[in-house]
């Protein structure tokens, strides 16, 4: 899976910044303390998941145009 | 405020899915330019907005309400009575009102909101976990720091009789030896609804 992942580096991250403006959205409207508590570091790791593919999709785009 | 993130949230999508469909048409230029917009700045920014407002929330008295458990808590403020301290702050509006629970329960030291977001996992997890979960108590005695942040530079508080009886009183009061909830001070915190309940169930 996480072969795939890396395969698919940008749509994983467009599936991950999808979902994390999702739950981001959602612990704005929620005013219950459990779901707000869960959903809110759910939302940043999946945020922090997509940049990291994007940011490692650029570094491997550069390393193979040689400029790293 | 909500609002305004709610449509940020969607410009960050539809900047999302813009880039995807640059990508596929190959504009390498482009795509570099709209996706490093679209993955990095953007999401960041309304995270950070997000963020921001959520903890705003958290300070909502409804947010602290919101778990079974403070219901009577919460009913405690409105009691219409002075003694209890919860009544007496929320009703004449000694504390904002909107924000009652962090106002007295949350140090004001520097990492107070810090300590009080951990203490919250905490009660995630005693919730999800069913331990405990119908005891409540204090984690440590109540910090008189809190009481005095407000009150200490108050000329009503420190001319108080009652504050002045022993010579070091507030000494002591300030150093958190003797506590301000101390018996014959103010030892009520909260009037709760459920202690005079269980007596009525017992006259039945």
């Amino acid at each position: 899976m996480w072969k795939a992942i890396l395969k698919y580096k940008i749509r994983a991250a467009i599936w991950l910044h999808s979902v994390a403006y999702i739950l981001f959205f959602l612990t704005l409207t929620t005013n219950n303390a459990v779901l707000l508590i869960l959903l809110l570091p759910t939302a940043m790791i999946s945020l922090l998941g997509g940049v990291m593919l994007w940011l490692v999709s650029v570094l491997k785009e550069a390393k193979e145009k040689e400029l790293l | 405020m909500q609002l305004f993130l709610a449509i940020l949230g969607l410009v960050g999508l539809t900047l999302i899915a813009v880039s995807f469909i640059v990508r596929r048409q190959g504009k390498s230029r482009e795509w570099k330019l709209l996706a490093f917009l679209a993955f990095a700045v953007f999401p960041v920014l309304y995270a950070f907005g997000v963020v921001n407002e959520d903890m705003n929330s958290m300070k909502q008295v409804e947010f602290c309400g919101s778990c079974h458990i403070m219901t009577p808590y919460i009913a405690s403020l409105t009691f219409d009575d002075d003694e209890p301290l919860s009544s007496v702050h929320y009703r004449n509006n000694y504390i904002p009102q909107e924000t009652a629970c962090y106002s007295c329960h949350t140090s004001y030291a520097m990492f107070g909101g810090v300590k009080a977001k951990v203490n919250g996992l905490r009660h995630v997890w005693v919730y999800l976990t069913n331990a405990d979960k119908d005891t409540l108590a204090l984690y440590e005695p109540y910090n008189n720091d809190n009481c005095l942040h407000c009150h200490s530079p108050s000329e009503r508080f420190q001319n108080n009789k009652k504050h002045l009886k022993e010579e070091d009183f507030l000494v002591k009061v300030r150093s958190g030896e003797k506590s301000c909830l101390s018996a014959g001070c103010h030892d009520m915190g909260h009037y709760l609804e459920t202690d005079e309940s269980e007596s009525d169930e017992e006259d039945w």
